[in-house]
């Protein structure tokens, strides 16, 4: 009888959460079809359009020329060795899921899959999420959890349709491996850690954050090696998952040797040897004597110690291991950035977070979280420890850095799903725990061997109900409360990423008074434009936002794009955009520059054009040409940018206000306003009158949003006029010689 | 090739009985699946019976698969 009953209980608790999951994926892929419902299914932003181009190129020749592809059409004179600096993983799944789908005679262009990529493993994502959540609490616990990371903002913001970029697989493969290492770290068995190293492998191939696994998990094996938590299962596991993982991430060729050269790298080789010699003392300790022990292991283990700090302070000295590489540095001292790296400080996304970030992103999770972490700590066992250290760790990271909120979102879901279930367990059940105490004790008739165990069971019961002395009422509110909780975080949620994060980027929005809907797709207008007009191998210089889209939509030759791996060649841009025209004239031809393109929002009050950039082309430009560019002579008398009235000479004359503002003083952007207002700026523009020289506008488009200038190709020798030139000739003899005398010009 | 002396063409379906016929039909589908399911999670390897495994999936595709032809003409992918 109870075996039926068990049985059934099972299969209905199975297929419960076979259905739950299956809505939570389904919940997550929909959530994120706001941009294609509104515009249509195109790549969004800057970055995915280079992995497009990428997976294009690997469609259409292969996965072998992908892997050697050098792409002479990218940072022009330099071109860019694509196989070797890019994370293969994201091209590799579609590319995967494209070919089975065609051998299904299920025939989809490569962009579809692309576009719709991250909102399918956003499910996956989910999976993951209560399989590790599983193994950390309970099944109930991972459920809470999967539906809260399906629509979490968080994860949300970096994986809508369209969104095509490494983080969106990145995730699964995060929380997968978490998952297959606290199983593996559970059962001791080297199949699991095996799989974990491979799950690692996938994940080394996706995205640059597996920086942050592989410390996570040494730092895990340490702080359990501090506790006293050492066990086999612990050295089985590490020691397995370790060789595997090292010598697996080193097959992706953009990692190559980091692993066994790199700072970030070596906490993991540390914690490696730590481990043998802690298994070495448990092994030893129960065969020596205790004096013996003492000598060999305390003095052997300060004499080892040393030697390895030494070593490696000798390796970097040496320069065999490198230093802490500077954008994980700028984690631990943010003000470093600023100074040195200004690329690094200028991307938005490297900015400290606000608290305001916090909430938009994690809603109630953000409120439930600690709770969660609370009950792991209160009830601590090995790999509870696990959730404790990313949680921390992770909650530092994202106050640093508002992209990181990503590797937030996953920790404060399961945390919060463990907060959740275990309150609702708490206050849900009260009657089932007398049934489950009554049903305990008819099972003690039945077998008298397990009398003592069941006389503690019942006596642990009764504890427990005096403890929890919560009147049914007051449970009964609470849990109200706790689900309406839950109602508006899934409200805020949908709400969030149907404003803020559906955004394409690539055409513009907005309203009209009466309520109609006005699209500027200006960018790929200008995109359309370039592809159209210009010669085949025509070199496009801009600032380098733009460099991908101008290379996937416009399928032209960049100088620099976003992949930002050569700040002097950025310093070079930078200092043609900032130095007036014949200076900049001069790089151009250097660079055998065709057309230069500029972003201009002043007409239709866009913000993020470049003229709200040029500080940092100034501060980059400066950084690597400090003689010929100095900040201060762009600023205005009181020391800020500034293009209105008080702006300096150097601005003026730059080639950026050039560009920007050509022909902008003849235009009014309203009936009432000065000629040459700038809407973004909210001031009238210092200088109208603008004459190019060297340069000639090619195309403007319909809001002036992109304007594309073609370098102009001047004769040979310069003509010099002829005021200019100091001449002392014979005077022409008065009437006796008609023809003249030839004037020679002093050299 | 004149097309105005072509008969119009007519689905062997009615196109206002696609909605019914899509949702009976993957309903019917998806609850044969479950069956299934919970059939698979409590069987032990004694009381299992590889006809009535066979029947319940048998059953449950066809329906399934009937069903998503229904739901694309349905939604409009005429397949």
């Amino acid at each position: 009888m109870i075996t039926a009953s068990r049985s059934s209980q099972l299969g209905a608790t199975t297929l419960l959460t076979i259905v739950i999951l299956a809505l939570a994926w389904f919940v997550g892929f929909a959530s994120r079809l706001f941009a294609i419902v509104r515009f249509e299914s195109i790549i969004h932003e800057f970055d995915p359009w280079f992995n497009y181009r990428a997976t294009h190129h690997m469609v259409q020749h292969g996965f072998y020329k992908f892997l050697n592809w050098f792409d002479e059409r990218a940072w022009y004179p330099l071109g860019r060795i694509v196989g070797g600096t890019v994370y293969p993983g994201l091209m590799v799944t579609s590319g995967l899921i494209h070919w089975i789908l065609d051998s299904l005679n299920f025939h989809v262009h490569i962009r579809e899959v692309c576009v719709f990529l991250a909102p399918t493993f956003s499910g996956l994502t989910a999976i993951a999420t209560y399989l590790l959540t599983k193994e950390l609490w309970s099944p109930g616990a991972g459920l809470f959890a999967a539906c809260f990371i399906a629509i979490s903002p968080g994860y949300t913001s970096r994986s809508v349709a369209g969104s095509y970029d490494n983080e969106g697989i990145a995730i699964f493969a995060l929380q997968f491996t978490y998952y297959l290492w606290v199983k593996s770290l559970k059962t001791g068995s080297i199949m699991w850690a095996s799989l974990c190293a491979l799950s690692y492998f996938y994940m080394v191939s996706a995205w640059g954050g597996y920086v942050f696994i592989i410390n996570l998990i040494p730092l895990h094996a340490l702080a359990l090696i501090v506790m006293g938590r050492y066990s086999s299962r612990l050295f089985v596991s590490y020691t397995s998952f370790y060789c595997l993982a090292t010598i697996l991430s080193m097959q992706v060729p953009f990692v190559g040797f980091q692993p066994v050269r790199t700072s970030e790298h070596m906490p993991a080789f540390g914690v490696f040897g730590l481990l043998q010699i802690v298994a070495l003392m448990h092994y030893a300790r129960n065969r020596i004597t205790r004096q013996q022990f003492m000598t060999l292991f305390v003095g052997g283990l300060t004499i080892l110690g040393g030697l390895a700090v030494v070593v490696y302070f000798a390796l970097v000295w040496g320069g065999y291991v490198a230093p802490f590489s500077g954008r994980f540095y700028s984690l631990w001292d943010t003000g470093y950035a600023k100074i040195h790296i200004p690329i690094i400080a200028s991307v938005s996304e490297h900015q400290p977070t606000t608290w305001v970030s916090f909430f938009f992103d994690l809603h109630i999770t953000a409120a439930v979280f600690p709770v969660g972490l609370w009950y792991c700590i209160k009830k601590v066992n090995d790999e509870r420890v696990f959730i404790i250290l990313y949680a921390v760790s992770a909650v530092y990271f994202a106050g640093v850095m508002v992209r990181l909120m990503l590797t937030l979102t996953p920790a404060v879901c399961v945390l919060a799903g463990i907060g959740f279930s275990y309150t609702f367990e708490k206050y849900l059940k009260d009657e089932e725990t007398k049934e489950r105490s009554s049903s305990q004790s008819t099972n003690t008739k039945d077998e008298k061997l397990y009398d003592k165990a069941a006389k503690n069971v019942k006596s642990r019961n009764a504890a427990d109900g005096e403890e929890t002395a919560v009147s049914g009422n007051v449970r009964t509110v609470i849990s109200i409360i706790l689900v309406i909780f839950l109602l508006m975080f899934v409200v805020h949620a949908t709400y969030v990423t149907s404003n803020a994060y559906s955004h394409p980027s690539v055409v513009l929005q907005s309203s009209t008074s009466n309520g109609d809907r006005i699209i500027m797709d200006d960018f790929r207008e200008a995109y359309h434009w370039l592809r159209e007009n210009t010669a085949d191998d025509a070199r496009i210089m801009s600032w380098w936002d733009y460099g991908y889209q101008i290379a996937g939509m416009a399928n032209r030759t960049t100088l620099v794009d976003n992949n930002t791996w050569n700040n002097s060649h950025i310093a070079l841009v930078g200092k043609a955009m900032s130095s007036n025209e014949s200076a900049a004239y001069e790089i151009m031809t250097e660079l055998d520059v065709d057309y230069i393109l500029v972003i201009f929002g002043g007409v239709i009050g866009y913000s993020g054009d470049d003229i709200n950039k040029f500080l940092w082309m100034v501060r980059i430009a400066q950084g690597e040409h400090p003689k010929d560019i100095r900040e201060e002579n762009y600023f205005t008398a009181s020391g800020e940018y500034s293009t209105g009235a008080g702006a300096s000479e150097t601005m003026l004359n730059c080639l950026m206000y050039k560009m920007s503002y050509y022909r902008f003083g003849e235009t009014r952007v309203g009936y009432n306003q000065a000629g040459g207002f700038d809407r973004t700026r909210g001031y009238v523009i210092g200088k109208k009158d603008i004459t190019l020289e060297y340069i000639e506008e090619a195309y403007t488009t319909e809001n002036w949003l992109v304007r594309i200038y073609k370098r102009k190709k001047l004769p040979n020798r310069p003509t010099v006029k002829e005021a200019t030139i100091p001449i002392k000739g014979k005077k022409a003899a008065q009437g006796k010689n008609k023809k003249g005398v030839i004037r020679t010009a002093k050299a | 090739m004149d097309i105005s002396k072509m008969d119009r063409y007519a689905a062997p379906v009615h196109f206002s009985s696609l909605p019914l016929l899509a949702t009976v039909l993957c309903g019917v589908g998806l609850l044969l699946l479950a069956a299934f399911t919970m059939l698979q999670v409590t069987s032990t390897k004694y009381n299992r019976n590889v006809f009535k495994e066979l029947f319940i999936a048998a059953t449950s595709s066809i329906f399934l698969g009937f069903g998503s032809v229904f739901l694309l003409l349905w939604v409009g992918i005429y397949v």
